[in-house]
């Protein structure tokens, strides 16, 4: 017999009702198991420190008072991110954050375009200025200076 | 008696009106090939209006007869540290950027018309004074344009080597757009070595762009004085691209062809780029770019056919 197969019976076995040979696999394990052994002794103690109880009845309302006060003390006692490891919150959540990954990560066709689009620009304006600046009246270094800095405005907008 | 003395005065004015204009494109001439003909090292501080923000910039400019030049750019800061060197037919700028040596991207030039004297036939041309530009005495020139819609230019040039020392682009109404000038400038100095023409380490080399294979489209309307002085053949991002130049003598219309996937988009200007258009009409992608107005670029734009 396994632990988990003996937990389950520690209950019956203490009633008096689990039979034959269930029973004697159950003993053989308790003899060879110490943990499940002291498992039985506190449900034992437990039994008797009910019976010693008084036969009082409880309020009529009683029970739905402890229920009450015993769904708050949990509500108080579980950490916020037991909520999360729920698998009824977990796996979706986990989806959710996978597919936003890949989202995020994916080579989106937008970016380099931009980026694309910003180098062409720039080598126009390159191209452009270099005919200016052969114009009559025209001071080059004041179009080199002009086209420079009109392609650096457009990698830093493409990197912002 | 008084309407001969008229007429005298007006002649005299006539003629030295003709004088001072010849005077003045002889001296445009001689100041456009300046260059060739002159050693100089100096300081030069040239500003720039960019969407509405004046942005100058300061650059060191050590130039040795006939075509070796170099300058190093001071400010602002997206200019800070570059290097661009001219020598003969070969240009290099350093990026510090990249910390690379860059070859200036050459291109296949079909053809070129370019004629400096479409220039005196499209502005009037004037010796307009003198003046003094760091410690030069230099003759100033005006050339207004004979059309709406151009700027005006001013220009500073040397008396002795006619160096253009100092420029100045205006609006009819008077708002500089742009403008340069010496700061300093040592004419002939005796220490220039050709060394620092030599690009110090490795460059990347730009290879010779391919020949375009589709059928030019060409405009059909330009604004009065531009015509058509130049085609070059490039590669752009790994486009095979097509470059018509048109020209005015002194502005200037870049029109950029390519192949593209799209087949129609209408004309739009980016983002930031006054002065570009960009369309795309049969799987062509066009992009226009000069420095006249918008109306002006989308009229180009619509005749392209």
């Amino acid at each position: 017999m396994k632990c988990k197969r003996a937990s389950e019976l520690i209950s019956d076995y203490l009633d008096g009702r689990l039979a034959e040979p269930a029973r004697q696999e159950f003993e053989s394990h308790l003899a060879d198991c110490s943990y499940c052994a002291s498992e039985v002794e506190a449900a034992r103690e437990l039994l008797a420190s009910l019976s010693s109880l008084s036969g009082r009845r409880s309020p009529v309302d009683c029970w739905s008072g402890v229920r009450a006060a015993i769904s708050a003390h949990q509500r108080a006692a579980t950490p916020w991110w037991h909520w999360v490891v729920r698998p009824v919150v977990a796996a979706p959540a986990a989806a959710v954050a996978v597919a936003l990954a890949v989202f995020l990560m994916w080579p989106s066709g937008n970016v380099p375009m931009a980026s694309d689009k910003a180098s062409e620009y720039s080598y126009y304006i390159g191209a452009h200025s270099h005919l200016q600046r052969q114009q009559t009246f025209a001071d080059p270094d004041v179009v080199f200076v002009g086209a420079e800095l009109q392609k650096a405005s457009l990698v830093a907008s493409t990197e912002e | 008696m008084r309407s001969k003395l008229f007429l005298v005065l007006l002649c005299g004015l006539a003629i030295s009106g003709g004088v001072y204009g010849s005077n003045a494109t002889s001296i445009a001439r001689r100041a456009q090939a300046a260059d060739l003909h002159v050693n100089y090292r100096g300081t030069k501080t040239a500003c720039v209006c960019l969407n509405g923000t004046t942005v100058s910039s300061v650059m060191k400019i050590v130039h040795m007869k006939p075509d070796m030049t170099r300058k190093e750019y001071f400010s602002p800061a997206a200019l800070a540290g570059i290097i661009f060197i001219q020598c003969g037919p070969d240009a290099w700028m350093y990026s510090p950027r990249d910390h690379a040596w860059e070859q200036a991207r050459s291109a296949c030039r079909a053809y070129s018309q370019y004629d400096r004297d479409d220039a005196f036939d499209n502005y009037e041309v004037q010796l307009v004074g003198t003046g003094m530009v760091a410690g030069r005495e230099a003759y100033v020139i005006r050339a207004a344009p004979k059309r709406p819609g151009e700027s005006l230019h001013r220009v500073w040039v040397d008396k002795q080597c006619y160096l253009m020392l100092r420029t100045q682009v205006e609006t009819i109404g008077g708002t500089v757009l742009s403008s340069s000038k010496f700061t300093s400038i040592a004419v002939e100095p005796r220490d220039i070595s050709p060394t620092i023409f030599a690009v110090s380490c490795k460059a990347i080399p730009v290879p010779a762009p391919p020949r375009v294979d589709f059928s030019l489209r060409k405009p059909f309307y330009l604004p009065k004085g531009y015509k058509m002085v130049g085609l070059a053949e490039v590669t752009v991002n790994a486009h095979y691209c097509a470059h018509l130049q048109f020209s005015n003598g002194v502005n200037t219309i870049s029109l950029f062809e390519r192949r593209c996937d799209v087949q129609t988009v209408a004309p739009r200007m980016p983002d930031k780029l006054t002065t570009v258009m960009t369309w795309a009409r049969d799987g062509l992608l066009f992009t226009l770019v000069g420095d006249i107005s918008r109306v002006e670029l989308k009229k180009i734009a619509d005749s392209v056919k």
